[in-house]
């Protein structure tokens, strides 16, 4: 398969999309809205896992509840408005992609890229929550009739394409 | 009506105080809150060594080693401060997706 993203003679992203994975992009820009915006409250409703994944505490010491309380006040909205405008700016560059019979093609500046890192990121993290992912986790386990396959798969194509993104801005995997 | 108080030094009063490096040394000694970054099965190493890089400068052996701290050792010390800084550390962390969180450094 040839490279998903490439930097131009200007050093800027060139995403070449495959349509299956415009069509993961699209599904997260429409789809994570409405969790991120479930959390927009500061105050944090008691067992909502992926509120606390997206919104975790600063403190660990519980006798800070105070200042904590305080932070999240502080800190909140601004977080739930960065994670909408990312999910914005993911839509609005998909929307002005040029459409191939093979691929989606579309130039990112570099704050797109930043949002585009970012709403994969709060995908998956939201998609790793629902599906339970722990550090001994195989995915591959779950049958392709599994009613949280769908959801795997979605998973699965967001961590290439993060990962391709981040190496690609890297100019190398850190991890090689 | 305020008095000048008598016993200040004049010698003393002319040092400069307003950026006195001194002064500035101080302060960073008390550096008494840590932030954690712990780690997350979701979270891609690469990912997070591009945060650490991007968030605080550090370099890509230094983003590099702190990410595999993390991910070997469950957790890693990525920044210290006062509380202020700390509060504001965690809070870009959290804009990035990291479960960070602070502490006394003890």
């Amino acid at each position: 398969m040839s490279e998903v993203f490439t930097i131009d003679g200007e050093g800027r992203v060139v995403a070449t999309l495959d349509p299956l994975f415009a069509t993961a992009l699209r599904v997260i820009a429409r789809d994570v809205r409405q969790v991120i915006e479930a959390g927009a409250s500061p105050v944090a409703p008691a067992d909502d896992p992926i509120r606390t994944r997206l919104y975790p505490r600063a403190y660990s010491d519980p006798t800070e509840d105070m200042a904590e309380h305080d932070w999240q006040i502080a800190v909140h909205s601004d977080l739930v408005e960065a994670k909408l405008t990312q999910l914005e700016t993911l839509a609005a560059t998909l929307q002005r992609a040029t459409e191939t019979p093979k691929a989606i093609v579309v130039t990112l500046e570099s704050n797109e890229v930043d949002a585009w890192i970012g709403a994969m990121n709060d995908a998956r993290l939201v998609l790793g929550v629902q599906l339970d992912v722990g550090p001994d986790t195989d995915l591959a386990d779950i049958a392709v009739n599994d009613p949280r396959r769908p959801a795997v798969d979605l998973y699965e194509v967001l961590s290439f394409l993060q990962g391709s993104l981040v190496v690609t801005i890297l100019g190398g995997d850190p991890e090689q | 009506m305020a008095q000048v108080p008598v016993e200040i030094d004049p010698d003393q009063l002319e040092r400069e105080v307003f950026g006195d490096p001194q002064f500035e040394d101080d302060t960073s000694l008390e550096r008494p809150w840590v932030v954690i970054v712990w780690d997350d099965p979701v979270n891609l190493i690469s990912y997070v060594v591009l945060v650490l890089q991007k968030l605080f400068g550090y370099s890509r052996e230094k983003a590099h080693e702190l990410t595999m701290q993390i991910h070997n050792e469950g957790k890693a010390v990525v920044s210290a401060g006062t509380r202020d800084q700390a509060e504001a550390d965690v809070a870009r962390l959290h804009a990035h997706g990291l479960w960070a969180t602070m502490q006394r450094d003890t």
